[in-house]
């Protein structure tokens, strides 16, 4: 099913004619009405007029989170605030948060472009869409919001609310696809199971999951726990929040609305672009926003580019599933690690909840990573000797794989925090 | 249909084109915004090889036609309406429309141009009943559509209109648009729209583009283009300032 066929399917060449001349106006818009990209073109000694390839993005300086904080709030908009009709804010999961603006052109191309992967996902008009992202400054309820109601699927605006409360109106309201986080998502399957309830009675069918990275081995888990369809949406605030880029219904990478954005992969080090299909991070240059136009930005976000094409017919290239970010990154002894790593051993374990923490503390000289894992009920057994062993099993499979000292630490079930937004995995002790 | 990539034009030392990269898709309707000497005659004039580029290039049909003479373009399937119509006053209105099937006119063709012509006629019922009258005497949206007749006759894929509403009354502009998009569809033809009447030329048109100075800096649906805030500054005359101060 597609929402923009024309677009979605369109002759890479064609594509390819198209972001370069967006690329171009793009350049020379953002040179006149951004004086921060202006002042950045002059001492770099950058010609506007200079960009005849999409190859040529390469000479455009990266922008970074950092840069949108040293101009905040509205420094680096590119058209007066009385044109832009909406403001959101990142979440701010790492910081300070930074602020966005969208003019009334830019909510409708981002209205477009979640409709497009919600239909991409398997959604229709005749759909009941439950949204419990957090409405507010997060870009996400908003985003999802807009997609679903472009469809003309009928759309519960919900928010967050306690989990049993969404049970509810999932089951009042026959709720067809339920939209959160993934981390919500397992513990509205959680609450289900304390209730009682059996998930089969559920209209349910679909979730729409993102706002955080989550492994393949968390996605079988919400499968099957909520038995519906998991698909993965991908989005950040500062691009414009959900719409970057979403799975179609064969759930192999993510669809990049690519008329829109340009995407690049990088080696976070050496800031080099990579060859196709390696990881590296993700960095985006927007093509036809208006009021928060960014060039190069560097999302943080690790991915790769699936250089294959798709079953579904969309020419727009996919990535990868996200790996996690640049800023999650744990460097135990030199070797990285990513929190999604751990999760996906760690869901594959029988015996285990799926709840993990990872705590990074700093003894002497040495970092000490420690693994603190919900066990089931049933594995809680009084026996000293044997909970002993199911730890050294844990702990052998997460150190034969990752190849990094760590430990292991059972908890008793639910003992460690629900989130009901993004998840936050990592507690890093350590002082500089 | 068209792509062009990177087109640079120089008059001399003059750089007027600037790395101008477009396209247009078949059946599409495009219009080209810009104020008085932002490249917009200079463009349609290098597509039909009027004007050599300096570098860059322009394809037509998966056919690259950078640098062809222009009677080889009008022979492929590009054909301009120029601005100020350019018409032969001295001329009857049918003899004007003859030349502009000049470069197919054979022996033996007679019979196949004058049912082109018919056709002409059924489209512009007013240039029939004026076909013996001298052009000059037609009135100014008359000799437009005169003008758009002849460059039909060379049967072209793609027709270059360059500001039709030039001199025109403004309710014959409006008969002149909705014979535009007419002909759109019934003789299954794409065009590029140069106009100065930025409303009206979004308004029939698919996607538009706004050139400053030699450079494309905005390329958009004419949806879009309609409700940007710097084209209604700048070329729909909207004064956002003083809205404010209302």
């Amino acid at each position: 099913m597609f929402f923009d066929q024309e677009n979605e399917c369109m002759d890479r060449e064609d594509l390819k004619q198209l972001q370069l001349e967006r690329l171009q106006s793009t350049v020379h818009r953002v040179y006149r009405n951004v004086p921060f990209y202006r002042k950045k073109f002059d001492e770099l000694g950058i010609d506007p007029d200079d960009f005849t390839s999409l190859d040529d993005v390469r000479k455009l300086p990266f922008t970074t989170k950092a840069d949108l904080r040293e101009n905040y709030p509205y420094g680096l908009f590119a058209v007066p605030l009385r044109e832009v009709v909406r403001i959101h804010a990142s979440s701010g999961t790492t910081g300070m948060p930074t602020v966005v603006g969208y003019t009334k052109n830019d909510l409708k191309t981002w209205s477009h472009l979640v409709a497009r992967n919600l239909v991409a996902a398997g959604i229709t008009k005749d759909d009941v869409i439950q949204i419990a992202h957090n409405y507010g400054l997060f870009t996400g309820a908003f985003g999802l919001h807009y997609g679903a109601e472009k469809i003309g699927a009928s759309v519960i605006p919900i928010s967050i609310e306690n989990p049993k409360k969404q049970i509810k109106i999932m089951q009042d309201y026959k709720t067809t696809t339920l939209v959160c986080t993934p981390s919500y998502a397992l513990l509205i399957a959680e609450t289900i199971v304390d209730m009682g309830i059996n998930p089969n009675f559920f209209s349910l069918k679909l979730g729409i999951f993102g706002a955080e990275p989550w492994s393949e081995a968390m996605r079988k888990e919400i499968q099957e726990k909520l038995k519906i369809k998991a698909i993965d949406i991908y989005g950040l605030s500062e691009i414009m929040g959900p719409g970057v880029a979403g799975e179609c219904e064969y759930q192999c990478g993510l669809h990049v609305n690519e008329d829109h954005l340009l995407i690049e992969i990088i080696d976070p080090q050496t800031l080099e672009p990579l060859p196709v299909g390696e990881f590296g991070e993700l960095v985006i240059t927007t093509l036809t926003k208006e009021a928060f136009p960014l060039l190069r930005y560097r999302t943080r976000d690790l991915t790769r580019i699936i250089p294959e094409s798709c079953k579904c017919g969309r020419t727009l290239i996919r990535l990868d599933r996200i790996k996690g970010r640049t800023d999650d990154m744990i460097i135990i002894k030199g070797i990285k690690v990513f929190p999604s790593q751990i999760e996906e051993i760690l869901f594959d374990i029988q015996g285990i909840e799926p709840h993990y923490q990872i705590v990074i503390e700093r003894k002497g000289f040495v970092d000490e990573l420690t693994v603190l894992v919900e066990a089931s009920e049933e594995l809680f057994f009084d026996e000293m000797r044997k909970q002993q062993e199911f730890i050294n099993l844990v702990k052998e499979r997460l150190m034969s794989e990752l190849d990094i000292p760590l430990n292991v630490k059972l908890v008793e079930k639910k003992s460690l925090e629900r989130f009901e937004g993004k998840a936050k995995r990592v507690i890093d002790k350590r002082t500089y | 249909m068209l792509r062009i990539k990177n087109l640079d034009v120089h008059y001399g030392k003059l750089y007027i084109l600037k790395k101008v990269s477009l396209h247009i898709k078949k059946g599409e309707l495009v219009t080209i915004l810009g104020s008085n000497g932002a490249g917009k005659t200079t463009l349609l004039n290098t597509i039909s090889g009027l004007i050599k580029p300096t570098s860059g290039e322009i394809v037509f049909e998966d056919r690259n036609i950078t640098g062809m003479e222009p009677d080889k373009i009008v022979k492929i399937g590009i054909s301009q309406v120029p601005e100020g119509r350019l018409i032969f006053k001295t001329l009857t209105v049918e003899e004007n429309l003859l030349l502009g099937s000049y470069h197919r006119y054979k022996i033996g063709r007679k019979k196949e141009i004058k049912n082109d012509m018919e056709t002409i006629y059924s489209l512009f019922p007013k240039l029939k009943d004026r076909r013996k009258q001298l052009a000059g005497t037609l009135s100014g949206g008359e000799q437009q559509m005169l003008a758009i007749g002849r460059a039909l006759m060379s049967k072209p894929k793609l027709l270059l209109l360059d500001e039709p509403s030039m001199g025109v009354a403004p309710n014959v502009v409006k008969e002149i648009f909705v014979h535009l998009v007419e002909l759109l569809k019934s003789l299954s033809l794409t065009m590029l729209l140069v106009e100065q009447n930025a409303k009206s030329a979004l308004k029939i048109a698919h996607r538009g583009y706004v050139i400053e100075t030699g450079r494309i800096v905005l390329e958009g649906s004419s949806e879009d283009l309609l409700s940007n805030k710097d084209v209604q500054r700048a070329y729909l005359g909207r004064d956002l300032d003083a809205e404010v101060i209302i």
